[in-house]
């Protein structure tokens, strides 16, 4: 059993593959099982992958089926104790695996989380978005792993669910994961926060790896998802319908302070998605925020009064946030008759949908 | 009157098709009436070698064709009558301009580059009892344009042995396999792996009665339309062999005519997309599903085919059907979509999948749909374990509730939720009152619920258990 697993899923990023598969074979730790799930790639994008002949490289085939669930399959068939996630166009510096398995190593914790660095075209590299609070979790855990029922748990994870849910920003325990697994939500892009945030509220123990251990790479080329203006932004909506609904279920849901961050790191998400999305779609998109915070448990909608600095860099995302709340269209309790199918007026009498 | 036309035969009228040919008379089979008319032998016409040969020969269109056997002339023209030539008579060298005389069917070339010829995929999975069975019955009364793909999905029995000893060395059949992924990822892979123009899947415990898929791949080839269809017949294995049953559905009120030997009648697609899943006896184009995008979505480990159902019936249209030849559906014990566990949540996510492509696609009527999810939800919360049934309602309302609120009230009339227990009802009452403020929109094509991913509803059940609150 390798100690660490590592999953990139492709499509149809072409020679960008190659960048992500050198800097994975590069690394100075050797103990990896490289996953590489062909998600229905095109051919160019296949013979990138099948040019390489290593024994630590296994692909695993088939159609076209989005990047969660192609992630998913790599945790099905992964066999490492650790579990971490690399896109096909992004890398990690050489350091990577050893850096971040030598806080696995020490304390066994069920999440290791990383920092990471951002690379413009150009090769301009600089700190990753979340910088400054993965800095705060650095300096609040002291180099210890964070251990739930220890003081200050809390507030740990409170500041893993501000940092960017990157998929390749930590390792993740297998075991920890369960069966079934936790995993990215099928069918739906803009995955990262439901993964990143349920396996935060759940882990036992935390670490944080201080050593930068992925690069992203902005293309201003486009073809990326981050660019996208059209319709796949409303997969945001379901996320956060899927991710509020699960965390209700956890404790965490009852920490103000877990709660206001999950709410930030949401609403920073969903905010960067409707500022993104194309003029037509914005009323569509917002009636969906809303819907989201309807039907999500009503805790959710009582904030943290008094946050720590660390949540201060979130204040737009917050009145954002709560100006939201205060819509009307929330608030409305119209009385509706008992049974919608039956009774509800007719908007569009005879017609058949 | 018909000349030979007896008794009460009822008479189709076609404004471009002569009644009298129209007319149901079985003795024309035969030839009866061609052979009273003066007729040069085929052989004749074989020796002249024609490089064009126009056809307007009723009965005999198959037998000249067949007697020209390898070297067809370089051009046909005229019409089919009544008995249509198979298509596989015809190399790729010939251009062929043939109407079926009545009609809008001509026998045409689909096969845009790709080999002429059907692709039967197996997806096999631990089959060694049924899978020699199986393939032994498309193989039998095929044509050579037939192939079958058998895909072992990772079995760990001997399927791969048994069909290595059985079929190795047959020209028609080829052994593909991968690692266990499911039997929508297995139908995948037989898909990518195949170059042929039209495809079919076909369970590996099922089988089909003699040249069944020829005959479909003739009404795909003449129709030219995205699918064809065959019938089909449920059998059970007894000890004293199959026992077949009668087939569960009712197509008598299609309009039918004649086609050769067999009638056809075209299916409007809401019947497709209303009934009971039956993808295996179908023959697809492949150029159509590759450019609709159908795929079978590997993470659903179950109802996979219910949504490629759905959208090749919409895309479809109108599917030409024939029901002389079954496809033999076998019914047993052991059937997974008849397990009554967590697996009926995948049919919720699969009708979420159909509900926004249906957006996105601009579907111009979600009726059936929903008068399918009904039928469906009934189905399976009929077979549902008890301890079960509590959040597959809660799942099957809030996609209700989303259904509903995107193609507004005016969906109402195709719901059937007369068929759920009355949790249903209340359920998608709560989420609409919690909904209240809001408007319908498209939006809601894109809300999801954990009770629609079988994954998370696991997950979250085992964590209530572990952990009652």
């Amino acid at each position: 059993m390798p100690f660490l697993t590592s999953i990139t899923p492709f499509h149809s990023e072409g020679a960008r593959l190659r960048t992500s598969l050198d800097s994975l074979l590069a690394q100075d730790f050797g103990d990896v099982e490289l996953l590489l799930v062909d998600d229905g790639a095109d051919a160019r994008t296949r013979a990138v992958a099948e040019s390489y002949s290593d024994p630590r490289i296994r692909i695993l085939r088939g159609a076209n089926g989005g990047l969660s669930s192609a992630r998913n399959r790599g945790i099905a068939a992964a066999r490492g104790r650790y579990l971490c996630f690399l896109d096909a166009d992004d890398s990690r510096p050489i350091w990577a695996f050893s850096a971040a398995a030598r806080q696995a190593r020490d304390e066994a914790p069920d999440l290791v989380i990383c920092q990471g660095h951002l690379a413009e075209e150009t090769g301009q590299l600089m700190p990753f978005y979340d910088r400054a609070v993965l800095d705060a979790l650095e300096a609040h855990l002291q180099g210890r792993c964070a251990r739930r029922g220890a003081p200050g748990f809390a507030m740990a994870q409170a500041l893993c669910l501000l940092a960017e849910p990157q998929s390749a920003n930590k390792l993740v325990r297998r075991d920890f994961l369960g069966t079934p697994p936790l995993g990215f939500p099928p069918g739906h892009v803009f995955e990262d926060l439901y993964f990143h945030a349920l396996a935060v509220a759940r882990a036992g123990r935390i670490s944080l790896c201080p050593h930068p251990a992925f690069t992203y790479h902005r293309h201003v080329g486009g073809g990326q998802l981050t660019a996208a203006r059209d319709l796949s932004r409303f997969d945001i909506l379901a996320v956060a319908r899927l991710l509020l609904t699960r965390f209700a279920a956890l404790p965490e849901a009852g920490d103000p302070l877990c709660r206001t961050a999950l709410m930030l790191a949401l609403a920073k998400l969903l905010r960067w998605c409707e500022e993104m999305l194309s003029h037509p779609h914005r009323a569509q998109f917002r009636t969906g925020v809303l819907a989201v915070l309807a039907l999500a448990d009503p805790r959710f909608r009582r904030l943290a009064r008094q946050t720590p600095v660390a949540f201060d860099q979130f204040s737009r995302h917050r009145d954002w946030l709560e100006a939201l709340l205060c819509d009307p269209r929330l608030s409305t309790t119209r009385e509706v008759s008992h049974d919608p199918i039956i009774r509800l007026p007719r908007l569009w009498p005879g017609r058949r949908a | 009157m018909v000349p030979g036309a007896k008794g009460a035969a009822p008479l189709i009228r076609s404004r471009k098709r002569p009644a009298f040919l129209s007319a149901d008379i079985p003795h024309w089979q035969g030839g009866g009436l061609a052979e009273t008319l003066p007729a040069m032998p085929p052989e004749d016409l074989v020796a002249r070698r024609p490089d064009l040969l126009k056809l307007t020969s009723p009965g005999h269109e198959s037998a000249i064709l067949a007697a020209f056997g390898e070297a067809p002339p370089a051009f046909l023209l005229g019409e089919a009558w009544t008995d249509p030539p198979q298509s596989q008579l015809l190399p790729g060298t010939t251009s062929v301009y043939l109407p079926f005389a009545g009609t809008s069917w001509r026998l045409q070339d689909t096969a845009g580059g790709r080999r002429r010829g059907v692709d039967v995929v197996v997806a096999m999975y631990n089959s060694a009892a049924t899978i020699a069975g199986c393939i032994g019955s498309v193989l039998d009364g095929s044509t050579a344009d037939l192939r079958v793909l058998v895909v072992d999905d990772g079995s760990t029995d001997d399927s791969a042995k048994r069909v290595r000893e059985d079929f190795g060395d047959h020209p028609q059949v080829r052994l593909l396999q991968k690692e266990n992924g499911g039997c929508a990822s297995a139908r995948n892979w037989g898909r990518m792996q195949s170059d042929a123009e039209h495809l079919a899947f076909i369970d590996a415990d099922d089988m089909v009665e003699p040249g069944f898929y020829p005959a479909v791949l003739e009404l795909a080839r003449y129709s030219g339309l995205p699918m064809a269809q065959g019938g089909f017949r449920p059998f059970r294995d007894t000890s004293n062999g199959p026992r077949h049953e009668a087939t569960p559905e009712d197509l008598s009120h299609l309009p039918r005519r004649r086609f050769g030997t067999a009638e056809v009648f075209d299916i409007p697609w809401p019947e497709v997309v209303t009934g009971q899943p039956t993808i295996w006896r179908r023959v697809y184009r492949r150029d159509f599903l590759d450019a609709r995008a159908i795929w079978f979505p590997e993470h659903i480990r179950a109802f996979d085919d219910q949504v490629f159902q759905l959208v090749t019936g919409y895309h479809a249209g109108l599917i030409p059907a024939r029901d002389d030849v079954h496809y033999l559906y076998r019914q047993h014990a052991g059937q997974d979509i008849r397990q009554g566990d967590e697996r009926a949540h995948y049919s919720l996510e699969m009708y979420r999948l159909v509900l926004r492509r249906a957006v996105l696609e601009g579907w111009s009527d979600f009726g059936p749909v929903v008068t399918s999810y009904f039928s469906t939800l009934a189905w399976s919360h009929a077979g549902l374990r008890d301890d079960l049934r509590g959040d597959f309602l809660h799942g099957a309302a809030e996609l209700w509730t989303y259904m509903r609120r995107v193609w507004g009230p005016g969906i109402d009339s195709a719901a059937r939720p007369e068929l759920l227990p009355e949790t249903f009802a209340r359920h998608a009452a709560q989420m609409e009152r919690q909904l209240a403020g809001l408007g319908d929109g498209y939006v809601f094509a894109w809300l999801d619920g954990p009770a629609l991913h079988v994954d998370m509803l696991r997950a979250d059940r085992q964590m209530r258990e572990a952990a009652p609150i």
